[in-house]
């Protein structure tokens, strides 16, 4: 029995280093593992079997226990849990010491993120990383992409490459990649919409902006708190360098209707479903959209060839059911009753700005 | 049985009852934003949101109603196995004060949302979201307890150590260090590691806390309630080996797809697997057991409710071993199939074992039998028919979004008009449940004013209910 000890304690020990070397991969197979997996795996195979002879032939009654037997079973129970602690703190190690990715998130605590789009709002990302925390947001929302979810559309907006990796996460304090989605994934949230005050009047009335969305109002945060959270949404997707550089603010455009058009954009909640830079998203981008020839489905089911154009866009707007361009979802919502003549004019001048 | 003993495991008791009243109420109420989001909204006049409410239910849950009914059987048991009275009762009296401030505490904290303060913010992990403040009173608390009964054991009159004294000590200590790894070691992890650590926790918050204890109790309950003796001893000891062995390695089965080295989820996922032999061991143990005289099952509730908690133990766990392999892992995760497990662990069985246990112990603590059959039955019935389809709606849900995410690649928004209806079902039946939950609070308050007088020798519960509850509150 001795001997044994020292065989499989020698082998641990000779088979440590190897431990060290090991270069990590991201998703290594198991015939990649360190020696030290086979030694532990050794190690589990024979436990068992021993145990199951034990089990079956070995001598089992409710027996005298002396103080002794007590608190060595003691200690044997509080050793097999620390042994799994052990190996998960090994990883663990390793994760937390990986070089970070380039797209890796970055934001010190104290620093200061200023709205992209130029309006003048400014947040902590970190204290929003911390605001997160607070009102568990964790819950509903995750903060990592599979592989499959950029097959299947969790991913919304995420490129093929943006799989996550263990060093996106090293610059976090902690990390909330979350159990269960009933919400969207969040990893690029800030890519697809890096607008603060969008993000900020979201938080605080959700369903104006997504009839359909079951996320409770948060307007009950103090307006630091839904700027830092906002800022840290804005964080998410989008390069910390860039951000920190301050992009510049858009040149007003020229045009009042496209200026008006540009805020309605955001104020309607356009801006939710519909980017402006060509990425994919729940609907079409309006880069380049207007002029474009589009294949939609109509309410029977069959296709047709439109082009778009101002009479399109307006149906589109008030009916959107009506044509739907395909590949897209049927959950917009009508704006028939939220929109004027003159704001719909606008909407559209700003949607020709786009080409 | 001294007063002081008794005293204490009155308080973990009663308290216990307290929050299960409170627990599911809240998680019935939060179902509720994913019917009618807006009728909702006036939470957030009261700086409140669905999402500090889940934090709300699991935490009144698994430290309110579990924790704590569980801590109360075990002051129950452990004397009686040892044959000796509980040592130091004072002490685990004032760490059940201590425990109750700390769930009262946690939730106030909660609600609050301090952001950014090292004592008071709530921490990042599922279950131990208990800021650091409460975490340290609870490891108090559980220190208290764990002195006592540790002391209780070792001045035992008997030498044999039952089974039931292998799982419940054996589960404290485990419970001791699961807790100190989720809320202290975790916070010496950064980035993924921090997950990995947290994985660790998360499962063990039921696998090396919740179980061993549930399975102890079990173990003292059903071979006393059907008084026939255990099954077998083998099989006992061979399956609390194994749970030793094989579970505390399980939690990354969790977080499969994250990105991390395989070998460990691997692990995990072998350890998950494995679980399957100490889980059947417990099984065939605590159903083997009360064949022999099955006629008890339908006579005496506290075994009529551990073998039904045992039936949900099966089903939880064969489900728990198919749902962590990668097979099945990658099309259920993020589901809610993975919450309605969850449910059928604990609020299916190990409700049911604590519920078992307090049936038992009332009359032999209080001194009064319980006063209605009939509603002691409704109880029964609830968590036998009503219960089940309350999970089956949240498992239907779970599986439509699995369908409707990952086969037909509909967005997030048509997903949740997909299972309105399945959403809307698992909202009716658990508000039955929380119904049946309700009744059987009352029915031990009530009995408290009402129950006959009880003897060691007579059933816990009076034969035909309201006509000798009316006499002997006449009389």
């Amino acid at each position: 029995m001795k001997r044994l000890m020292t065989i499989l304690l020698l082998a641990v020990w000779v088979s440590l280093p190897g431990l060290a070397q090991h270069e990590h991969q991201p998703r290594p197979s198991p015939t990649e593992a360190p020696p030290i997996y086979w030694v532990l795996v050794a190690i589990a195979v024979i436990a068992i079997v021993w145990f199951m002879l034990w089990a079956l032939y070995g001598k089992m009654r409710p027996s005298r226990m002396t103080t002794t037997s007590y608190h060595a079973l003691g200690a044997l129970v509080i050793i097999m849990t620390l042994f799994t602690l052990v190996l998960y703190i090994i990883p663990a190690q390793q994760a937390q010491e990986l070089p970070p990715t380039a797209r890796a998130w970055d934001w010190k605590p104290g620093e200061v993120l200023q709205d992209p789009t130029g309006s003048g709002l400014s947040g902590e990302p970190y204290r929003g990383y911390l605001v997160y925390l607070a009102n568990g947001c964790i819950y509903c929302h995750t903060l990592y992409l599979r592989p499959e979810d950029i097959k299947t559309g969790w991913a919304e907006g995420a490129r093929p490459d943006e799989v996550s990796q263990i060093g996106d996460f090293v610059r976090y304090p902690f990390t909330m990649l979350g159990t269960q989605r009933d919400g969207p994934d969040l990893t690029v949230i800030g890519r697809k919409i890096p607008d603060m005050q969008y993000q900020i009047d979201h938080l605080v009335d959700p369903r104006r902006f997504k009839p359909q969305s079951v996320m409770p109002s948060y307007r009950y945060l103090s307006e630091r708190e839904l700027r830092d959270l906002a800022a840290y949404l804005v964080s998410l997707g989008n390069d910390p360098q860039k951000l920190r550089a301050g992009v510049a603010p858009a040149p007003a455009p020229e045009d009042p209707k496209i200026a008006k058009g540009k805020e309605l954009y955001r104020s309607l909640g356009c801006v939710a479903c519909h980017t402006i830079d060509g990425s994919r998203s729940t609907g079409p981008s309006f880069k380049g959209l207007f002029g474009d020839e589009v294949e939609v489905t109509l309410p029977d089911g069959t296709t047709a060839q439109v082009t778009v154009d101002e009479i399109y866009l307006k149906e589109a707007i008030l009916q959107p059911g009506e044509k739907i361009v395909k590949g897209f979802p049927n959950i917009m919502p009508s704006f028939a009753e939220r929109v004027t003549e003159s704001d719909l004019e606008a909407l559209l001048e700003y949607i020709k700005s786009l080409r | 049985m001294q007063e002081t003993e008794k005293q204490a495991i009155k308080l973990w008791f009663f308290s216990s009852l307290f929050w299960l009243a409170l627990g599911p109420l809240i998680g019935a109420l939060m179902s509720l934003q994913f019917l009618w989001p807006d009728a909702l909204n006036f939470l957030a006049d009261l700086n409140f949101a669905y999402s500090k409410a889940r934090i709300f239910h699991t935490n009144l849950v698994i430290y309110g109603w579990i924790a704590m009914s569980f801590v109360a059987a075990i002051l129950y048991i452990i004397p009686k196995l040892c044959a000796v009275e509980l040592q130091h009762a004072k002490i685990t009296y004032w760490a059940g004060w201590l425990w109750n401030f700390s769930v009262a505490l946690n939730l106030a904290l909660i609600w609050a949302g301090i952001v950014s303060n090292p004592l008071l913010s709530i921490q990042p992990y599922e279950y131990a979201e208990a800021p650091l403040l409460v975490d340290l009173l609870i490891v108090v608390a559980v220190v208290m307890v764990i002195f006592s009964v540790h002391r209780t054991v070792l001045a035992r009159k008997k030498p044999h150590l039952y089974v039931s004294v292998w799982y419940l000590l054996g589960g404290l200590y485990t419970t001791a260090i699961t807790y100190l790894v989720g809320n202290f070691l975790t916070l010496a992890f950064t980035g993924l590691g921090n997950q990995i650590i947290h994985a660790w926790w998360l499962h063990n918050a039921v696998g090396m806390f919740i179980t061993p204890l549930g399975v102890g109790i079990a173990y003292y309950f059903i071979p006393i309630a059907a008084q026939q003796p255990i099954y077998s001893h083998r099989l006992s000891i061979l399956g609390f080996w194994t749970l030793m062995a094989f579970y505390p390695g399980t939690g990354l089965h969790h977080f499969l797809q994250m990105p991390m080295p395989t070998w460990i989820g691997e692990f995990a996922v072998i350890g998950s697997v494995l679980l399957i032999i100490p889980v059947l061991a417990v099984v065939v143990n605590h159903l083997a057991t009360p064949a022999q005289n099955w006629r008890r099952v339908f006579d005496s509730f506290p075994l009529r409710f551990s073998v039904f908690g045992t039936v949900y133990y099966l089903l939880t766990c064969i489900q728990g071993t198919f749902q962590a392999t990668h097979a099945v892992n990658w099309f259920i995760h993020f589901t809610e199939w993975v919450q309605a497990h969850a449910h059928l662990a604990l609020a299916g069985a190990f409700t049911c074992y604590g519920i078992a246990a307090m049936i038992y112990i009332f009359p032999r603590v209080t001194g009064r039998r319980l006063y209605s059959r009939t509603l002691l039955s409704w109880v029964f019935w609830i968590m036998a028919v009503i219960f089940p389809l309350f999970y089956l709606a949240f498992t239907h849900s779970g599986l439509v979004t699995a369908v409707s995410i990952n086969l037909m690649n509909h967005t997030i928004y048509e997903t949740i008009s997909a299972v309105w209806l399945a959403r809307l079902f698992r909202t009716l039946m658990g508000a039955g449940v929380v119904l049946g939950f309700l009744l059987f609070g009352y029915l031990l308050m009530r009995s408290l004013q009402v129950g006959p007088k009880f003897e060691e020798g007579m059933s816990e519960v009076v034969e035909s209910a309201p006509a000798s509850a009316q006499g002997r509150v006449t009389a």
